[in-house]
Parts: C-alpha cells; sequence; structure tokens
C-alpha cells in the first residue's frame, strides 16, 4: 500500500466517522430542537407579545416582563414564590444533602450490611414522585394520618398537627417529604466520589494519627468536591423547578396562603389559569417562565464556576 | 321465529351498508364530565333519531385539565365542533377570543330566565355564546340516622345550628364535616351560612358599586363564619375535599356543607341523608341558598359543521333535552318545563325560591386576583384565627379594588 492509498483509506475513514456521528447525534438532536429549544424560543417569542387571555395582540417589547416585576398584583405573587424556593433551596442543601452526606461518610466505612443499607437508602429514589406525595399526604392527613396516629399512641397528643394545613408547618413538611424521597440520590454519589479517593491517603493520614474528623475534614471532603459541585447545581435547579410534591400535595394554588407557592406553580396559574385563580395569560406566563430559565441558567453556569475553580486535583 | 331472526340480521347488515351512504356529518363534543359520558351517549342517541343525518361524539376530558386541554385546542386553531363551556369568568376567557359562535338569533333561548342567561353572556358584547346546561345549588346535607339517633331535627335558625352542633360534638360525633385544606370547599361553606347573614340585597349593592366588601353586614357574616370553627373536625385546617367527603360518608361527621352536585355521590356511597338551606340568621329569617350555572353548551366558531352543531344546540335548548338532563343526571336544568320525579331534586328547587347568587364565582372571578382566592385565603386566615373578619373583610376588599 503507497501512501497515497493509506491517506485516501484514512480520508474515508474519516468521513464514515462523521457520518456515523450525524446518524447517531441527529435523532436526539431534533428530539432537542423540537421539544426543548422550539418550546423556548416560542416562550421568549410570546413573552414579548400582548395577550387577550388566549389572543395574541401587538408586540410590546419588555413591557410583560416589566408587569410582572413592577405590577403589586403580579409582583407579590412572584417575590412569595421566588423566596419560598429560596427556602426550598437551602433548606434541601442542609437537611437532604447533609444527611446523605454523613451517610455516605458512614458507609464508606464498609459497615456491616453495607450493601444492604446501600439499597435501602436508594429505593424511595426509585419511587414515582406522585405516589410519594399522594403517600405523604394520606400519612400527614390530620383524621385518619399516620403520622398523628403514631404521636397520639406516644404521647405526644399535642404535637399533632394539621401539618399540611398550617402556613408555618406545610412547607417544611413538603421539605422532609422530598428529602426522605431524593437523599439517597447525593448519597450515592458521595459515596462513589469516595470511594474514588486512593485509599493510601487515608491509610497513611490514620498512620500519622490523625483524627477520624480531620479525616473526613481535611482529606475526603476536598478531594470529593466535584461530586459536591454537581450535587448543589443540581439542587439548585431542582428547588427552583419544584412542583410535584407541592402541586400534589397541596395543589395549584399553593395553599395555605400562598405558603407553598413555588414559581412553578405560579407559572402553571398564570399561563393556564385554574378555576379559582381565573384565566389564562400566555404574556406573564410566558415571561414569567423566561425570567424562570434565566436566571436558573445564569446561576447554574456561576455556581459550577466558582465550585469547579475551588476544586482539588488529585495527583 | 328463526326466519325474524334472519331478517333482522339482514335489516341490521344492509342498514350498517348504507348508513354511511346517508353522508352523515359527524359532530365531535368536548366536556368535563366524565361521570356522565353513559347517559350524554342516551341523551345524544335520542338527538341522532331525530335527526339521523347527524352523528355525534361524546368525549369527556379530565376534569381539571380539561379548560388547559380547550384552549390549546382552541388556540391552535382546532378543537371540537360542540363545546361544552363552564360559565362566567371561565366562558370570558373563550368567548372574548371570539372562538364561540353568538348564539342570538340562531336560538330559540325562551325558556330560560335572564339570570341563568347571565352565565352565559359575555360582559363585553351583552352576546349569548351557550345555552346553560344546569345550575349548581349550595347545601347542608345532614345524616338523617345520626339526627335520629340524637333526636335532633334538622336546624332552622342559626341558634338551633349552633346547639345542635354543641348536642353533636358532647356526643362525641363530629358536628361538621368541612376543612378549609382545599380553598374552594371554604369558599363554598361560606355559600351555606353568609348569605342569610349579610341579606339579598348586598350582591346587587357590591356589584354595582354601591358598597364593598368591607361592608359592616359582610363583616358580620364573616364574623358568624368563624363561630363555626369550634364545630369542625380536628385539624380542619389540614382536611380536605377527599378527607370530608370520607368523614361524612362514613356517619364520623354529621354535616357537610357542599354542592349539590354531590347528591349522586352520596347516594352511591349509601348515606341515609337529608338536605336543608343554610340556617337564618333569626327566626323567621330568609333561608336563602347561593346558585350558580355550571356552564353551557356552544359551538366552535370555526367549526366546519356549523349548521349541524347548531342543529344539537337548539336541541339543547328544549324541555324534552332538560328533562333527559333531569332524569339521566339528576341535574336541576337550566332550561324550563322538566320535571323530576326525584324528591331531593324536587327540594333543591323549591329552594331556588330563595336562591341568591354565588357571589364571587358569579360575580368577580373576571378579573385578577379573583375574589375566590382574596376570600379562600381570607377564609382559611378567619377559621384559623390568624385574621378577625373585618381584617379579612378589607383585605378582599382591598383585593378587589386593585383586580385588574
Amino acid at each position: 500500500m503507497d501512501d497515497a492509498d493509506y491517506a485516501r483509506a484514512k480520508r474515508r475513514r474519516a468521513r464514515n466517522l462523521k457520518l456515523w456521528l450525524a446518524f447517531l447525534l441527529a435523532p436526539p438532536a431534533a428530539i432537542l430542537i423540537v421539544f426543548v429549544f422550539l418550546p423556548m424560543a416560542s416562550a421568549v417569542l410570546y413573552s414579548l407579545y400582548e395577550w387577550d387571555g388566549l389572543v395574541r395582540k401587538e408586540f410590546i417589547g419588555l413591557e410583560n416582563f416589566a408587569d410582572i416585576l413592577l405590577n403589586p398584583n403580579k409582583n407579590t405573587l412572584l417575590f412569595n414564590a421566588f423566596w419560598n424556593n429560596v427556602k426550598v433551596f437551602f433548606s434541601l442543601m442542609i437537611v437532604q444533602n447533609g444527611i446523605a452526606l454523613v451517610l455516605a461518610l458512614l458507609l464508606a466505612r464498609n459497615p456491616r450490611g453495607y450493601r444492604f443499607y446501600q439499597v435501602v437508602f436508594f429505593v424511595p429514589v426509585i419511587l414515582s414522585t406522585v405516589i410519594i406525595g399522594f403517600q405523604w399526604k394520606m400519612f400527614l392527613n390530620p383524621v385518619f394520618g399516620l403520622v398523628n396516629k403514631a404521636l397520639h399512641y406516644v404521647g405526644l397528643s399535642d404535637w399533632a398537627l394539621p401539618w399540611l394545613g398550617l402556613p408555618e408547618t406545610a412547607l417544611p413538611s413538603m421539605l422532609l417529604v422530598n428529602s426522605w424521597h431524593w437523599f439517597g440520590f447525593p448519597t450515592l454519589v458521595f459515596l462513589a466520589a469516595i470511594h474514588r479517593i486512593p485509599k493510601d491517603f487515608i491509610e497513611a493520614a490514620r498512620l500519622d494519627g490523625a483524627s477520624e474528623w480531620r479525616i473526613a475534614r481535611e482529606i475526603i471532603w476536598p478531594l470529593m468536591a466535584p461530586a459536591v459541585t454537581i450535587i448543589v447545581v443540581l439542587t439548585f435547579i431542582g428547588s427552583f423547578n419544584w412542583f410535584e410534591i407541592p402541586y400534589i400535595m397541596n395543589g395549584l394554588e399553593g395553599s395555605p396562603q400562598g405558603s407553598t407557592d413555588m414559581l412553578g406553580l405560579l407559572f402553571y396559574r398564570t399561563a393556564f389559569g385554574s378555576v379559582s385563580a381565573g384565566g389564562s395569560d400566555f404574556g406573564s406566563g410566558s415571561a414569567l417562565a423566561v425570567l424562570m430559565f434565566i436566571f436558573i441558567f445564569v446561576f447554574s453556569i456561576i455556581a459550577t464556576k466558582y465550585l469547579t475553580s475551588r476544586e482539588v486535583e488529585m495527583s | 321465529m328463526k326466519t325474524n331472526l334472519k331478517k333482522a340480521v339482514i335489516a341490521a347488515t344492509a342498514l350498517s351498508i348504507a348508513a354511511p351512504a346517508f353522508a352523515q356529518t359527524e359532530l365531535s363534543f368536548w366536556s368535563w364530565r366524565q361521570e356522565d359520558v353513559a347517559a350524554y351517549g342516551e341523551i345524544i342517541e335520542a338527538f341522532e333519531a331525530e335527526h339521523p343525518e347527524i352523528s355525534v361524539t361524546y368525549t369527556a376530558h379530565e376534569a381539571k385539565a380539561y379548560n388547559t386541554i380547550l384552549t390549546t385546542a382552541l388556540a391552535g386553531g382546532s378543537g371540537p365542533d360542540i363545546i361544552h363551556t363552564r360559565a362566567y369568568g371561565s366562558l370570558e376567557n373563550i368567548s372574548s377570543a371570539g372562538y364561540l359562535e353568538p348564539l342570538g338569533g340562531q336560538v330559540d333561548l325562551s325558556l330560560l330566565s335572564a339570570d341563568e342567561l347571565l352565565g352565559t353572556t359575555l360582559r363585553a358584547d351583552g352576546k349569548v355564546y351557550a345555552v346553560p346546561f344546569a345550575s349548581q345549588t349550595v347545601l347542608v346535607y345532614y345524616n338523617s340516622d345520626i339526627f335520629e339517633a340524637q333526636g335532633i331535627n334538622p336546624p332552622e335558625t342559626w341558634d338551633d345550628f349552633l346547639a345542635v352542633s354543641e348536642q353533636l360534638k358532647a356526643a362525641g360525633i363530629t358536628p361538621l364535616a368541612n376543612g378549609t385544606a382545599d380553598g374552594w370547599t371554604i369558599e363554598v361553606m361560606s355559600g351555606a351560612f353568609m348569605p342569610n347573614f349579610y341579606g339579598s340585597s348586598f350582591f346587587g349593592e357590591v356589584t354595582s358599586g354601591a358598597t364593598t366588601f368591607d361592608d359592616e353586614r359582610y363583616v358580620a357574616a364573616l364574623g358568624k363564619m368563624a363561630e363555626l370553627a369550634p364545630y369542625m373536625p380536628v385539624g380542619f385546617e389540614g382536611v380536605d375535599y377527599a378527607t370530608m367527603k370520607a368523614l361524612f360518608t362514613s356517619g364520623a361527621a354529621a354535616m357537610f356543607v357542599g354542592g349539590s352536585w354531590e347528591i349522586n355521590g352520596f347516594r352511591d356511597e349509601g348515606v341515609n341523608f337529608g338536605i336543608m338551606p343554610g340556617p337564618a340568621a333569626d327566626a323567621g329569617g330568609e333561608r336563602m341558598v347561593a346558585t350558580w350555572m355550571d356552564g353551557g353548551y356552544g359551538v366552535n366558531a370555526a367549526s366546519a359543521n356549523k349548521d349541524a352543531a347548531l342543529e344539537f344546540i337548539r336541541f339543547t335548548a328544549t324541555t324534552p333535552f332538560a328533562q333527559m338532563l333531569t332524569d339521566k343526571l339528576n341535574n336541576i336544568a337550566a332550561v324550563d318545563g322538566a320535571v323530576s320525579s326525584d324528591a331531593t331534586l324536587q327540594q333543591v328547587s323549591s329552594f331556588h325560591s330563595a336562591a341568591t347568587p354565588y357571589i364571587m364565582l358569579v360575580a368577580f372571578r373576571f378579573d385578577k386576583p379573583t375574589g375566590s382566592t382574596l376570600l379562600q385565603d381570607g377564609l382559611q386566615q378567619l377559621m384559623t384565627g390568624s385574621k378577625t373578619a373585618s381584617e379579612v373583610a378589607a383585605d378582599v376588599a382591598a383585593g378587589i379594588a386593585a383586580a385588574e
């Protein structure tokens, strides 16, 4: 085989590879374009028009955005929902991911029944959110719910509250349910990250007489930083898109008195209307969706950049 | 016998081959009433028997998603020929967008009262866009077996009502099944008790702007609602619609305030129940029931089969249709002339002699925030004691004034 033949064969292989790549990438790209990029583009477009219910009127630029941010009828709802999402993010970071970190550290020490715990912790993650929301709504029912029955049984009747009906307890209850549903996922991610840390690092530290706390804080924690970055960003996106649990447990209105209202619920009510809250308003709804997207997108990038810059390399 | 059967089979086969040759107009008919599929099937059969040239297909969508499904289809230029519409604010959403055919001059609406037509009239142009189909009425249901066992007669005045509730509570029975977790159920509950305190003239005055919701009559009526909190279930703040029904149908609670649409469900559960309007403020006082139109039948303005669809709509404005709604669905039909053989329905109809519009749904669901949102939030706060009646009334009045 001379050089020309070789070059031709190489070109043909390169061309074949390109064809293969195009063939493999085209379907997901098409799906992304049709179901993600086009709806996003149309939401941006819709948000720039005046709407009379369902009918598109004239182009009004950024007036819909100004309206939802400045009109007191709309911005009180928006800020209330946004603040609730902020609470959701920080609570989940502390409760859900905190528990996950502790469990991962414990599991990393290979306790007896390690496999069993690993599976048990992960089981709620694979259950459907609809089922979990509904199930916990039953458990928290003030009349026949398991939670209050159990409290009566152990003599804590004063603690038996209508959990989902009080503005003070509704959101915390839902956050606990969500944590119960998801804690297995960060546990698994953290555990995998800990397992990636070379054993000799930890053994060397132990030989040098470092305490378990110090090993966790100064060796394990910095070296599992990439996993923490992923979990923080995913929790952030999940918190600001939170919809299913509040919708299933307390409905579209963020009842009671907006204490469980989220940006996602507010968007749905605004864009599509609800029986109690009134008709649909595509203009404000689209503007709200665009604002949510920009906020989540920008903050996710900033958070990823910042957290990645703090990661240490294992050499 | 055998030859008859043979003939019948041949005739049926011939008919099924020949039927398409009649060039039938096929109409689609959308609704949110999944419970009523069988009954509408029979009603449509009766229509098709008179109009063999038209065939109607009834499709019921999931109730909560119906508005979204319908409006999305209409906005996309499709949707059914015949639309089961909601009323008032929800109707305005689609009629003001021009998706419905105005019915004036095309359908005889003489069997409907002005109040009934209000539910399907667009405020902006005063045109009727749907034939109203049935009304809903807020009722107080009571468990007859419990009342009998406790030696209680249905209370007539407010004081009686509280005394009866006290007696039931002392006997270990929850007097009222109602909770506040689902905001709309507490709004329904207010529809049974508040009108008899704010009176029959309040609706006209508040809708015309002669007064507002911080009117002292409304404040007083709210104050009466708050007095009911001790007779609601323990933890009523977390009691949702499903739990309320479970409490009443299981006999754990003696009374249930709800819409007339509950009648069928309670019967199916085998509850021995009676109905009454909310109690009068004083002996001999008015006992009004809050009512509203549940929806209507309209024609898609973009339908290719408008004439055939209008033919069906004309049918819905007749007494025979109303009679079928009454018999098959236990509805209180809007169109006049139907007579119910059902004692409970007759009773509901008789309550209508002292009817008052269900205030927020009928008049304050056009702008945002809606009166319903404001009142539901306010009632939840009132019942838990975090706000007083006058604070709630002030909130509602301020919200309505700022609504747009």
